[in-house]
């Protein structure tokens, strides 16, 4: 494990996973420019951050998922900011309550959110760390991207084509000392899995955001928890006529 | 996102499945509220009576509103959202210096519940209740939009918010007032009492030179011996507590014991050997002090599935003997094992359905059961003939016909939460309970 970082941005920073991790780096005294959508809960996140563990902290309300989205003019406010930044972090995503099954309606909005927007900042900030040789990119995928299913099926491709192009980066970046990170998430104890029926347990953020940090410096694919790979894998490699039945 | 729970009171004499819908933004927040005929806000789901849930409403949960927003070193207020658990409050205040007198005596509780039912800690005497240390709030309600609301402002909507259970609205934020912390640790003297009567003598005794003052009192012992006990008397000091540390029971407040494990025989045991094991002086850390009923979750657990009932009375001073004597008959006729008694001295004057008045606070934790509910039956007359104040929220069987008689403005209560409501957008199973 390599050193921690000293400053970071989280992207998606008010709730699930992206809360936790920047209260995890938080505790620990790195310096953050954190973001989500809604302006409101993002002062608020950086106020709770800055009041209880006295670090520095600079909240921003940012959609990343609009049209209007410029990656470079944000990478350099938050250069600004910042200084050198060591690590990015994007949990942002979504799901949607109508994404099952041929739904054209909900294409664009997922993969604006869960793919183009985390990809155009992996890139940015992937681009202006291979300057520097070193920092990392962690991105969020999902297991449903590697066992996709009717319901949330616009959500599954869209985190495929996340973890695909985090591969392309990865091989891109990390000769140049630039780490990149996916993570397939399990089940976590987020808004997208509240009140689901659920066959298997919940990890909460916090454990979540402890992995990711425990993990600094490493690139590659990874699940979390770790058991989720074997059930991808039976999932992958169980054949069509019994995949078919299931209703997960 | 929502789900549908099986949510129990504390005491878990009160079940039923509730939809619960638990957002994480204030958008979601507000929608949430917005798209739900009827809601009420729920915080930990640690209050003994049913406030958080019922059947036709949608909890609102708020355990991540959990944030510190602000602090103003000058006048030493804090700002909060309501799903800050008391826990990480009383430990930020320390780091600044700062302490919130009236805390509960679980660290997990969220001050959201602190303002709804105005709780008290063991300085009420000298502090007052929570609602004394709320500067202002803000509140969200689906007919009036966010209010902001204090004794200043809004000051209608402010009273019937501190100790409103929750019926005026969700809390989204709140103002707290707060004291330079003393010292950072507490020194607790156990001072042994030979019966309830001087138990209460020794608390008013020590008003006077107690940071926080309770007592621990065996109410199932009979004549003179009735109530004998220990007052612990709490003082800030600077010395540091002694490094060794008991280690934390983890065992978990819902129990997975198929039965009820406290009877006449354990508890006396229990009670025994809890007195003997208090040391005349120790040296605590200020969360210990704070909340000492943390690292004691096997208490509640031991009750098992059917849970507990508690009565907590306010006996005005002059009627104290008389209750005494009255209380004892009680208990030693319906033969229910008494497992904590606990005194606290009170202050104040009592309104609309707080939890306040001048006198002796006795608290009772039983069994739950038929014997229980006909002996908590029988308390009710008592409080009533000896013109003692009930605690709505610590007693999930208080219904509307004690109530109207416990609270001199039951009516007036009733009648404003009407007017700022008349749709009861705020349900709960507690409000069916009592009628308001």
């Amino acid at each position: 494990m390599s050193n921690l970082p000293t400053s970071a941005v989280v992207i998606g920073a008010s709730s699930g996973v992206g809360r936790a991790l920047a209260r995890a780096l938080a505790a620990r005294g790195t310096k953050l420019l954190i973001v989500s959508r809604d302006r409101r809960d993002i002062e608020a996140a950086a106020a709770d951050i800055r009041e209880r563990f006295g670090c520095q902290c600079l909240g921003q309300a940012l959609d990343i998922a609009s049209p209007d989205f410029d990656a470079r003019a944000f990478a350099d406010a938050a250069a600004a900011w910042l200084g050198e930044i060591d690590a990015v972090y994007i949990p942002a995503g979504s799901v949607r309550e109508d994404d099952s099954g041929p739904n054209p309606d909900v294409l664009l909005p997922l993969t604006a959110t869960n793919y183009l927007g985390p990809a155009l900042l992996a890139a940015e900030f992937g681009r202006r760390m291979q300057e520097k040789k070193r920092g990392e990119i962690v991105l969020f995928s999902s297991i449903a991207a590697g066992a996709p299913r009717t319901r949330n099926a616009a959500y599954s491709a869209s985190k495929a084509a996340l973890e695909v192009y985090a591969r392309g980066l990865r091989h891109s970046f990390e000769p140049h000392g630039v780490a990149v990170r996916v993570y397939a998430l399990g089940y976590v104890d987020t808004p997208l899995s509240y009140g689901r029926p659920l066959l298997l347990p919940l990890a909460s953020p916090e454990e979540v955001a402890e992995a990711v940090l425990r993990d600094q410096g490493r690139s590659g694919v990874y699940y979390l928890p770790f058991w989720w790979s074997a059930v991808v894998f039976a999932l992958q490699h169980l054949p069509w006529p019994l995949y078919r039945r299931l209703k997960f | 996102m929502h789900a549908q729970l099986n949510l129990a009171s504390f005491d878990r004499t009160e079940r039923l499945t509730a939809r619960v819908e638990r957002p994480e933004a204030y958008r979601q927040l507000f929608e949430a509220i917005d798209r739900q005929e009827y809601t009420i806000a729920r915080g930990a789901g640690l209050s003994y009576s049913p406030a958080s849930f019922d059947a036709e409403a949608t909890s609102i949960e708020l355990t991540r509103f959990d944030r510190v927003l602000g602090f103003d070193a000058q006048s030493g207020d804090v700002v909060v959202e309501p799903g800050v658990q008391v826990g990480v409050l009383s430990a930020y205040l320390a780091r600044k210096g700062r302490h919130l007198p009236a805390m509960p005596g679980y660290p997990t509780i969220t001050v959201g519940g602190c303002a709804a039912f105005d709780i008290h800690g063991k300085s009420q005497f000298h502090s007052g209740t929570f609602g004394d240390w709320v500067r202002s709030l803000t509140l969200y309600h689906r007919d009036h939009g966010e209010l902001t609301c204090s004794r200043e402002q809004h000051a209608d909507v402010f009273e019937l918010t501190l100790g409103g259970m929750g019926l005026t609205g969700v809390i989204v934020q709140l103002v707290l007032r707060t004291t330079p912390l003393p010292a950072p640790h507490v020194e607790v003297r156990s001072v042994p009492v030979r019966n309830l009567r001087e138990a209460a003598d020794m608390l008013q005794e020590q008003a006077t030179r107690a940071d926080c003052l309770y007592s621990w009192n065996d109410l199932n012992l009979p004549g003179e011996t009735f109530g004998k006990g220990v007052v612990f008397v709490e003082r800030f000091v600077t010395e540091p507590p002694p490094p060794a540390r008991l280690p934390k029971l983890g065992l978990s407040v819902r129990s997975k014991l198929p039965a009820c494990s406290w009877n006449r025989v354990s508890t006396r045991l229990a009670l025994g050997a809890f007195a003997r094991m208090q040391p005349a002086l120790r040296i605590a850390p200020l969360h210990d002090a704070l909340f000492p009923i943390h690292g004691k979750e096997y208490y509640y657990a031991a009750f098992g599935p059917n849970g507990l009932r508690e009565c907590q009375l306010i006996v005005p001073h002059a009627r104290w003997s008389a209750f005494v004597s009255a209380l004892q008959a009680l208990i030693e006729k319906s033969r229910v094992p008494v497992t904590l008694g606990s005194l606290k001295l009170f202050r104040g004057e009592q309104s609309l359905l707080r939890f306040r008045g001048a006198g002796i606070c006795v608290a009772l934790d039983v069994p739950a059961n038929q014997r229980s509910l006909a002996l908590f039956e029988a308390l009710d007359t008592l409080a009533l003939e000896h013109a003692a104040t009930a605690n709505v929220s610590k007693d999930s069987r208080l219904g509307q016909h004690a109530c109207e008689r416990l609270f001199p403005e039951y009516a007036k209560f009733k009648r404003e939460l009407a007017r700022f409501d008349p749709r009861q957008r705020c349900r709960s199973r507690l409000r069916a309970i009592t009628g308001v």
